[in-house]
């Protein structure tokens, strides 16, 4: 398993923005995911508050342990605060089984690409 | 008398005349190359081309001549097809080819293909003679070389031939696999039934892997036969073993080992086994310790290696007693598996699970790279052992050690495929994910982050269940939860979300110690 710390780019502006976490989420490096998400998220606020979809694209992940989890759960809740709606692209059907046992199928579009 | 490269004549020798072939098709060089190589004392056949060439090496046999010199450029087919037909059927005889015009391309291919050697035409007499003479060599050298691995293959029959008459692999209960390095190696196992119906196992390995090896291997085979039809106890036996090699082989002064054989050392392992009352006795010098697993999957190592045999007057055995009811299997491997698994960044135990159930062209294969001997015995214990668990990864985790998480689940991740490679993407990815949780959980909490405190981390593999069974305990008193066993848990409760993985993932979940051990299986089916 990948234990390096993935980029994270965004793209998109308007109403859509995309976030591309290229690489697994672990709690070997989810402090730095966390914090370059929270500085882009930051940014789009301030620079695009009309935005309405946050598309979070982690289709490059092998695998999401529990402190990924986590994170994401707290992404889909910092969003919803925002009236943001939220997507996530996942390629791994078991990260997309990992994402409706902690019922976050429920607060975020799950697509499998 | 004859003329050398470098204008000395010389009195001829009365060794074989060395017979070189030559082909050219410009016929008048062909008899000057003809009569200069013979000048240097040298037999010759000539040929004007590639197909006559061939047709003098078939009928003459390629082994009758020791070195080729052929030219490059010839009408039809060229000097490089000859190499190519040469490698096909005598990779062994020297090609030295003579040219006027390769490019640089050309040249490599020549190179490429097996040539000894390049000339350019107008060919220098005292560079032909420097080449043919290195040619002669490299050709004695590469047909002494052939010889002698032919040699150590006759040494591996007769080793192999000793391992079938020791009955080894007559016992339906003993899996038993013997990969030496060089066909012939210094590993053996011997095989003995005691007076009382019990069976005498003996393991061993002697220090290298060459063929003196297995000249020793040989040696101690046939001493520990006699004196299991002595009737001596196994201890005795051992010590006999270590008295001779420190007080025969082994003593000598230091300086004098230059011109003597090299000193000698031997890992062994002596198992007395009572079937039918479930008991064995063993004790270990040197090799790995064994490790025993039981029905229900929960495996240990037995005893300490100890030192080899032939180096201390004392080599500090210990004999232990086991109870092998209960479909225990035991196995047993030399430290060759151990380091074949480390460079391939898998568990030895991984490796040993899947060589224990391929076929013999399978395990050719696998084996296939070894540098080193290897030798694996597993025992089965009792008939309901037929279906029981092998070990595949038997860990301990200091406390501290999350930060190495990720290689930690990489290792896991090539042993399991490598032990069971039907295991699916999904099931792997299944049993990685709750093994990560289960250990993090267990370092976290169990042993509060301290490296002197470690977690236990198991995994076995049922080829009759078609089963993946993970384990993971830690020293800690538990927690009262029963979020993991419980059928319908409150999911909406608070709860760390690598609990709702751990559940979630594996086939089935079971805890013990109040949670402190956490049982999952993973089923093939």
């Amino acid at each position: 398993m990948n234990a390096s710390i993935p980029q994270v780019t965004v793209a998109g502006s308007g109403e859509e923005i995309t976030l591309v976490v290229a690489g697994n989420i672990l709690s070997t490096n989810v402090q730095a995911v966390r914090q370059r998400v929270l500085d882009i998220l930051a940014q789009t606020e301030t620079s695009n508050p009309d935005w309405k979809l946050l598309h979070l694209d982690i289709s490059a992940a092998q695998m999401v342990d529990s402190t990924g989890l986590n994170f994401l759960v707290a992404v889909a809740r910092h969003v919803k605060k925002r009236n943001v709606e939220l997507k996530i692209s996942v390629s791994s059907p078991n990260i997309a089984k990992s994402f409706s046992f902690i019922r976050l199928d429920r607060q975020a579009q799950v697509v499998i690409v | 008398m004859f003329l050398t490269p470098d204008g000395r004549q010389v009195a001829r020798v009365s060794r074989p005349v060395d017979h070189v072939l030559i082909i050219d098709d410009e016929l008048a060089l062909l008899e000057m190359l003809q009569t200069v190589v013979s000048t240097f004392g040298y037999e010759v056949t000539v040929a004007s081309n590639v197909d006559e060439a061939e047709g003098i090496l078939t009928r003459q046999g390629t082994h009758t001549f020791q070195c080729v010199l052929s030219d490059y450029k010839m009408p039809g087919r060229s000097g490089l097809d000859l190499l190519r037909w040469l490698r096909h059927f005598d990779g062994d005889l020297s090609i030295i080819v003579n040219t006027g015009y390769a490019s640089h391309e050309d040249v490599s291919a020549m190179i490429r293909e097996g040539a000894v050697d390049v000339l350019r035409k107008p060919v220098q007499m005292d560079l032909l003679g420097q080449a043919l003479a290195h040619g002669v060599r490299q050709t004695r050298i590469s047909r002494r070389r052939a010889r002698a691995e032919h040699d150590v293959k006759q040494v591996g029959v007769v080793q192999g031939y000793m391992l079938r008459i020791t009955g080894i692999r007559d016992l339906p209960w003993v899996n038993f696999v013997s990969r030496p390095m060089h066909q012939a190696g210094g590993d053996f196992v011997s095989c003995h039934t005691r007076q009382d119906g019990g069976t005498l196992l003996i393991l061993a390995d002697v220090a290298g892997h060459n063929l003196d090896a297995a000249y020793i291997s040989a040696f101690f085979h046939g001493a520990v036969h006699g004196m299991a039809r002595g009737a001596l106890s196994s201890l005795d036996m051992m010590r006999e073993v270590n008295s001779f090699l420190l007080e025969k082989w082994n003593d000598r002064e230091l300086g004098d080992s230059m011109d003597m054989a090299p000193e000698a050392s031997v890992c062994a392992m002596f198992m007395e086994l009572d079937k039918s009352r479930g008991r064995l006795r063993f004790h270990n010098n040197g090799l790995p310790p064994p490790v025993l697993t039981r029905a229900d999957a929960t495996s240990r190592t037995l005893g300490s290696g100890n030192c080899p045999l032939g180096l201390y007057e004392d080599p500090e055995t210990y004999i232990e007693y086991v109870d092998c009811t209960r479909g225990c299997s035991l196995l047993c491997y030399s430290d060759g598996l151990e380091d074949f698994a480390r460079a391939r960044r898998i568990s030895a135990l991984a490796l040993a699970c899947r060589i224990s159930q391929a076929s013999e062209a399978q395990r050719e294969e696998l084996l296939a790279d070894a540098d080193d001997d290897i030798m694996l015995v597993r025992l089965r214990m009792d008939d309901c052992a037929e279906g029981s668990f092998f070990p595949v990864l038997m860990e301990d985790y200091p406390g501290d050690s999350e930060k190495e998480i990720d290689a930690i689940e990489d290792y896991w991740a090539r042993s399991v495929a490598y032990a069971v490679p039907s295991l699916g993407e999904d099931k792997l990815y299944a049993l990685l994910i709750t093994a990560r949780e289960a250990l993090l959980n267990a370092l976290r909490h169990g042993c509060s982050r301290l490296r002197v405190l470690k977690a236990r981390f198991h995994i076995h593999y049922s080829p009759a269940a078609r089963t993946v069974r993970l384990m993971v305990e830690d020293p800690g008193t538990g927690y009262e939860d029963d979020f993991l066993t419980n059928p319908e848990p409150d999911m909406e409760k608070e709860r760390h979300s690598g609990l709702v993985l751990i559940r979630n993932f594996p086939d089935k979940v079971w805890t013990a110690r109040n949670n402190a051990t956490v049982f999952a299986d993973f089923s093939l089916f």
